[in-house]
């Protein structure tokens, strides 16, 4: 037991790094892995001899392997504390509209020409469908699971649908922009949308991984007002937390479904929900997820695959097994 | 300690649970809630842990209000034991009872080791340590009540409120958890328990609190409060109060004649439903 538990833990570090390396070794133009050191020490000393892969693996590999990486992380680590606070497995920003609301806020600063609005609107929206979410559902104070999961899939829609609104009044040059960007994909990335929605992003996970035990807390329901939290207050300081880094991680890559759901679930089924591990287990295999997954989308077809639709294809199926085989992990 | 409840009401929307409450509790007492379904038990243990909080009256501990306490130092004084808590994921048993630190926290800080020895000491206080490493789903609900009731000795209130610790258990457990809840008091705290079962009340409990549609109708010594009288007109129906030959114990029985139960009116219940309102929300 000792042992395995102490092999899980390093494999949770490691696993991440793992696929960053398999993640900016693969593409079109094949780097091998013990190269990395080699251009790592001449971008730092200058006077290198691999000038065409220094090019590639700074401005291209290496930009949106740490995209991936900082998606997949902020999605499983808000996708889990959202679970925990609202008591409900099924929970995540996909399905509680967060997604779909920032990218609507995305989509209208560039509908409007404001790029510089490109975070603060997607994090409004994002707020702002949330609350929505959280308002149809409430149910005497508290939030059935059904229904919170129903009145999140209506947001989405919602948000969906003026979102395809806004696509048919823009001007037609800036359709194919928005489109793109809609399909959530990570080969556009460059540093400067890095450098942009990192801070919040780190902002809104590190603040999460600090209040861990207040989260495990609330998933305790009602009776945590007992044991000394505000509810109300609490709850929303997270669910602010959360929208903060998922808004601006979307606001970067577009909506990738599903790995808010598949990372917390899948670290339930391996480390489980001890209140100190969960978060930070879900971080970890959110990122390893999303960089094998956009891995694949990049070089294992001849053509490059949207890793939104990529992740789609393996989420669904693998969410299902996780289902079928995770009651145990659901407490079911 | 000293709580004082002054003229407290309550009401959902519209509806009244809880009308003119008053009572004083003092130190290491237990004290039974008795009272029909619907009579504002439940609501009312709420609005003394300030999980619900009523428009109407005062509750004070030790002359400051409750409602001016921050919710820590709140926690610090009543831990809370509720009646229906369903395990949403499969943590480990310890790892709940050591939420009960919670109130002696940071905001920001994670129990330490000592944390988890008072937790486990609160384990061992209710007999069920060996359930520290159990994931708490897979728990009878004799054993999820007593993780609940170590989670709130964890916690190191002077006051344990406890909705229905006996419901759904059966006989044997229903004392052996009635009992633990008695050790603890004789160790230093006060306990108010809502109960169906008034020989319970009779076995346990010090004082008793009588409760019929969200007011308090009798509140004394146990033995004083229960009788055939105050039993009538708390549940409307005929008991005997029996003493048993070799004890001091006393039992209420429903009451017979020529040894059968007698015929109660069905329409009664439906009467009952109505003047106390809530049948499923308020215990």
């Amino acid at each position: 037991m000792g042992f395995r538990f102490k092999l899980t833990h390093l494999l949770l570090v490691v696993a991440p790094f793992l696929a960053f390396t398999l993640h900016v070794c693969l593409g079109k133009y094949p780097l091998s892995p013990t190269l990395i050191p080699v251009l790592l020490v001449g971008k730092l000393f200058g006077g290198s001899e691999h000038v065409a892969e220094q090019l590639v693996f700074f401005n291209i590999r290496m930009p949106r392997a740490v995209m991936a990486a900082l998606f997949g992380a902020t999605m499983g680590i808000t996708g889990a504390a959202l679970q925990s606070i609202l008591k409900n497995p099924l929970v995540s920003p996909y399905t509680l509209g967060i997604s779909s609301g920032a990218a609507f806020g995305a989509a209208l600063s560039f509908a409007l020409g404001f790029n510089f609005l490109l975070e603060p609107l997607a994090f409004i929206f994002a707020l702002l469908a949330v609350i929505l979410t959280l308002a149809i559902s409430r149910v005497r104070g508290g939030f059935s699971p059904i229904s919170l999961v129903l009145a999140g899939l209506i947001v989405t829609s919602l948000f969906q649908g003026i979102l395809t609104l806004v696509q048919i009044l823009v001007e037609p040059e800036k359709v194919s922009a928005i489109v793109g960007w809609i399909a959530g994909r990570l080969n556009a990335t460059t540093w400067d949308q890095i450098l942009l929605s990192l801070p919040t992003a780190l902002v809104g996970i590190v603040s999460i991984a600090l209040l861990r035990w207040r989260i495990f807390v609330l998933s305790m329901g009602e009776e945590a007002r007992a044991l000394g939290i505000s509810i109300e207050k609490e709850r929303m300081i997270i669910i602010i937390l959360a929208c903060l880094a998922a808004s601006s991680v979307v606001a970067a890559a577009g909506i990738i479904g599903w790995v808010c759901l598949i990372a917390p679930h899948l670290t339930r089924l391996t480390v489980g929900s001890a209140p100190k591990r969960l978060l930070p287990a879900s971080l970890s295999l959110g990122a390893a997820f999303l960089l094998v997954a956009d891995a694949l989308a990049k070089s294992a077809w001849a053509y490059e695959m949207p890793v939104g639709v990529l992740v789609t294809l393996v989420g669904a199926p693998l969410f299902l097994y996780l289902m079928r085989s995770g009651t145990r992990a659901w407490g079911g | 300690m000293i709580i004082i409840v002054e003229n407290l009401a309550f009401h959902y929307d519209s509806l009244p649970v809880l009308k003119d409450v008053s009572l004083k509790i003092t130190d290491r007492e237990l004290i039974s809630l008795l009272g029909p379904n619907g009579s504002g038990k439940t609501t009312f243990l709420k609005c003394l842990c300030s999980l619900l909080k009523p428009k109407i009256g005062c509750i004070y501990i030790d002359g400051q209000s409750i409602w001016k306490m921050k919710p820590t130092q709140l926690a610090q004084q009543i831990g809370y034991v509720p009646q229906i808590h369903s395990p949403t994921f499969p943590y480990k048993v310890l790892d709940v009872v050591v939420s009960g630190r919670t109130p002696h926290l940071g905001a920001l800080t994670t129990p330490s080791e000592k944390d988890y020895e008072i937790a486990y000491e609160a384990l061992e206080a209710v007999g069920c340590q060996e359930l520290a490493e159990r994931p708490y789903t897979q728990l009878s609900g004799g054993e999820l009540r007593m993780v609940l009731i170590a989670r709130a000795l964890a916690q190191q209130p002077k006051i344990l409120l406890l909705d229905e610790p006996t419901s759904h258990l059966d006989f044997k457990n229903k004392i052996i958890v009635m009992r633990t809840i008695k050790d603890l008091v004789e160790r230093g705290i006060s306990a108010i328990v809502s109960e169906h079962d008034p020989n319970i009340a009779i076995a346990f409990s010090n004082k008793t609190i009588l409760m019929k549609g969200g007011r308090i109708i009798a509140y004394g010594k146990t033995d004083e409060v229960i009788n055939e009288e105050t039993m009538r007109s708390l549940y409307d129906m005929d008991v005997e109060v029996i003493s048993l030959a070799n004890s001091q114990l006393k039992i209420v029985v429903p009451k017979m004649r020529n040894g059968h139960l007698q015929r109660l009116d069905i329409r009664r219940w439906a009467e009952v439903k109505d003047t106390s309102g809530q049948t499923t929300k308020a215990g």
